[in-house]
């Protein structure tokens, strides 16, 4: 009650914007600080999950409550935010939160990835390379990797300390034992800069190396296991494998069936009850971008003689991709 | 006296060689036991307690084969496995010559006795004791394979053994527990001659043999003192006795 | 079994310590693997143990005998790094890390000895095995946990522990839930000799099985502990599994050590009343 009130009280002057009676971004500043705490230490330990004081939000756990409550923490009036479940901008779960915040904050939102300075993702990272000024936030559901083999929790925590990550290599091994390659397909483990095993939440395997040396903040909250952890910008993440059955990514002899990708992480989509189906792009965005640029099922390649608009976005996309490769290069 | 400098070659490993070298100085010296005395108290029965040996002396030289007698009850058996140290005895010396080394095993650890007994001492009784689902032909060359010899020679001499034995070969690969008391009993016998042991305790071998099997197990009592062993036996059967014994001791009850 | 490798990558049958020549100096190898000094854990008056000291020397097999509640269980778990003592010291001469004082040494190196140089038979299978993991994984647990990454050599150790245990190939995708008490016994045991330890701590390995299925352990137990050359303490409360598989005896009675020797020395001419007592307990068959 206290808590509540003092912050209240001391609700900073500029965040005018946001509903009536509630704090900037819904979280009380209080919160956000001890938030914030655990945050920088979970950017200083890589891959190391750090216990929180989660707080209850307006909807259940399990709904993306962790990732809302660093959304909440990190964002600002200037920020601009996208939030996505399983690549897509427009499901139940994504609305909900992007309007909760433009309610309780004020922000801007966007559908676009390029646009946006703050994604919330549940299941999926935007196929577009993210930039050093964007902030990918994770919702996650079991923060810890070793769960499945080890259920006591001090146990886990000292096989983190002194590093006994042998048992992890079990999982796989079931997976070649039973199927005769690593069928793990989402959830897939990784190491963060070769020291702490981590688990990347339920994101296709096919999203893995995305995560290694990316430009961008990745930062992953659970708010029912009250753990955050965070891989800093261009940290080296490396997913778990055999010597005889290196990590391999998911492909489709299918591509899209409205921008034609052969490239992205492609959903199936169910059309009649005839079992007839369809491919599509996992990332919405990714998709409509591409159809926008001219590329389409029929010409995967892309059309000639493109309208000025298309131009525009591709030579966005190009800048974008010099501006990238100077970071690389730095 | 030239005897010292062999002791010496023991390597100062053991303590007790340098005090027994006085006492067994003959290289030709296999067991020394003196001044023994060993008594059983029964704690559970309101604590009786009744002394079986007292003041027993024995030497044993290589190639001899002393036969221990008295009546049942004077306490033979508890003397063979004293010197096998399957019991313990309350005051006295067993020094048994291991190789070089002189080895009281009435103090010495647990693992130099098993040392003692894998190479040195070997001990036949009447009974075998059975291990499950070991072949016959094993539970015999066990102990000469735990030596590290080539399990071809260790099968080889099992073999040659049994058959002497006249154990017949369609139980080989049998497991003994099955056998008949004679059957089993041979089969020990044969467990018990697979290594040449340099000092060889020998309860009752013979007993329920007949005549043929016994007359084998005398033979192969003649080749052991051929080669050398010291032999401490216990025999009922007279002309076993004769046939073996160099020396018959009296041990009589207390 | 003539596959198995040791750690030296020599065969199992030629690595073992059986050369005449490692035979005749085995005794006089004079650094004990284990040296318990003092070791007292109570939990009330009589609980536990106390004042227990005694040297392990390679290739040596311990057991420890005595009625439930005797102690021998707490001992076991102090002796193998599992629970702290109210005072004393082991020291165990490890290959890795020269001597180690299991109660003052870091615990990263404790849990790397477990892993490695050690290997823990528990009475209950569930309790040393992951029930919900094939057969193959159980046994290639302790070596993808000291870095075997190479899938096609894990299985094929696999397969030969699985073999040296008596368990048929075909089930090594099994899970041990699908197993016979004794078949998960004899899992659990190869699961620990996998990574070649030194010294093994067993508590009460045939207890709650059918009494052919124990021969059939025991005579497997026997036959691994002298090939291998392992140490071992073994904690059991049956005198006819001490007799078979141990060199020399500890008898405890409430929490006390009150008779030490020769197994059959100890067995066939039991000097304290327990343990006459406990002796003339047996069935004569």
């Amino acid at each position: 009650m206290s808590s509540q009130l003092s912050s209240q009280l001391n609700k900073p002057a500029t965040q005018t914007a946001g509903a009536e009676g509630y704090n900037f971004a819904y979280l009380d500043e209080q919160s956000k600080r001890m938030i914030r705490r655990a945050m920088l230490k979970a950017v200083a330990i890589p891959g190391y999950q750090v216990p929180f004081g989660g707080r209850e939000m307006p909807l259940p756990h399990g709904w993306g409550t962790g990732g809302m409550q660093l959304t909440a923490t990190v964002i600002g009036e200037a920020d601009t935010l996208k939030v996505i479940d399983q690549g897509a901008d427009d499901t139940t779960n994504a609305v909900s939160i992007r309007r909760f915040f433009a309610k309780t904050a004020g922000v801007a939102t966007t559908e676009h990835t390029a646009d946006a300075s703050l994604i919330q993702t549940r299941h999926r990272i935007p196929e577009r390379q993210l930039r050093n000024d964007q902030i990918l936030i994770y919702q996650v559901p079991i923060p810890e990797p070793l769960r499945f083999i080890e259920p006591r929790e001090t146990e886990t925590r000292k096989m983190h300390a002194l590093r006994e990550y042998g048992a992890m290599q079990v999982k796989l091994y079931e997976d070649v034992a039973r199927f005769g390659h690593i069928a793990t397909s989402y959830d897939y483990p990784v190491m963060v800069n070769d020291r702490y095993m981590m688990d990347p939440s339920p994101i296709p395997k096919f999203d893995n190396p995305k995560m290694n040396q990316m430009p961008a903040l990745q930062l992953f909250g659970a708010g029912f296991e009250k753990r955050i952890y965070a891989v800093p910008p261009y940290t080296r993440v490396v997913s778990l494998d055999f010597d005889d059955y290196p990590f391999e990514v998911q492909s489709w002899e299918e591509s899209c069936s409205i921008c034609g990708s052969d490239h992205s992480f492609l959903d199936e989509v169910i059309m009649d009850d005839a079992g007839n189906k369809m491919f599509v792009c996992s990332d919405t965005d990714y998709c409509r971008e591409r159809v926008e640029q001219g590329f389409t099922a029929e010409n995967p390649e892309g059309q000639q003689g493109l309208t000025p608009e298309h131009n525009q976005v591709q030579q966005e996309n190009k800048k974008q991709d010099d501006t990238k490769a100077e970071e690389m290069a730095l | 006296m030239n005897m010292t400098s062999e002791i010496t070659v023991a390597g100062g490993k053991v303590a007790q060689a340098c005090e027994m070298k006085e006492n067994m100085p003959d290289p030709a010296v296999m067991i020394q036991v003196s001044g023994l005395q060993k008594s059983f108290t029964l704690h559970n029965q309101g604590g009786v307690s009744f002394e079986v040996l007292k003041g027993v002396d024995l030497q044993v030289d290589s190639g001899e084969c002393v036969v221990l007698h008295g009546q049942s009850g004077a306490g033979k058996s508890t003397f063979l496995k004293a010197l096998y140290a399957n019991y313990s005895v309350n005051e006295g010396q067993i020094v048994l010559r291991d190789g070089d080394e002189l080895v009281d095993i009435t103090s010495a650890q647990p693992r130099r006795i098993i040392a003692l007994r894998e190479q040195t001492l070997g001990y036949v009784s009447q009974f075998l004791r059975v291990i499950p689902r070991v072949s016959t032909v094993d539970v015999v060359m066990q102990p000469l394979l735990d030596l590290g010899v080539d399990k071809g020679i260790c099968e080889e001499k099992a073999k040659t053994l049994l058959s002497r034995l006249n154990v017949p070969e369609r139980l080989w690969q049998l497991a003994p527990s099955t056998f008949s008391g004679g059957e089993q009993q041979r089969v020990n016998i044969a467990r018990g001659f697979i290594v040449d042991y340099p000092i060889l305790l020998l309860d009752e071998p013979t007993a329920s043999l007949d005549a043929k099997n016994r007359k084998v197990v005398v033979e192969l009592i003649h080749e052991a003192k051929a080669r050398g062993a010291a032999i401490v036996g216990i025999f009922h059967d007279e002309d076993v006795r004769e046939a073996v014994a160099d020396r018959l001791v009296d041990i009589r009850a207390v | 079994m003539n596959a198995i490798q040791n750690v030296n990558g020599q065969p199992l049958k030629g690595g073992k310590d059986t050369s005449a020549e490692r035979q005749a100096g085995k005794w006089q190898d004079d650094a004990p693997l284990l040296s318990v000094r003092d070791i007292c854990k109570f939990y009330a008056p009589g609980k536990g143990c106390g004042d227990v000291s005694f040297d392990l020397y390679p290739g040596e097999v311990l057991g420890i005998v005595g009625e439930s509640g005797s102690g021998k269980s707490t001992l076991l778990s102090t002796l193998s790094a599992r629970l702290q003592p109210d005072s004393g010291q082991v020291i165990y001469n490890s290959a890795q890390f020269g001597e180690l004082d299991l109660y003052a040494c870091d615990e990263a190196e404790r849990r790397v000895l477990m892993r490695s140089e050690w290997g823990i038979v528990h009475q209950h299978a569930r309790d040393g095995l992951r029930m919900n993991v094939s057969a193959g994984a159980n046994i290639g647990e302790r070596l993808m946990a000291v870095g075997e990454r190479h899938y096609g050599s894990i299985r094929e150790k696999a397969e030969e522990w699985l073999t040296a245990v008596e368990i048929d190939t075909g089930r090594i995708d099994d899970r041990p839930s699908q197993f016979s008490g004794g078949m998960q016994q004899r899992l659990q045991i190869a699961r620990n000799l996998v990574t070649h330890p030194k010294l093994i701590f067993m508590d009460e390995p045939t207890g709650g099985l059918d009494v052919s299925v124990q021969a059939r352990l025991l005579d497997l137990l026997r036959n691994l502990v002298s090939q291998l050359g392992l140490s071992v303490i073994i904690v059991t409360h049956d005198l006819a599994v001490a007799r078979l598989l141990a060199h020399r005896l500890m008898v405890m009675r409430r929490g006390e050590v009150v008779e030490t020797g020769l197994t059959d020395q100890v067995l066939d001419d039991p000097q304290h009343p327990y343990t006459q007592l406990l002796v003339s307990s047996i069935l004569q068959n």
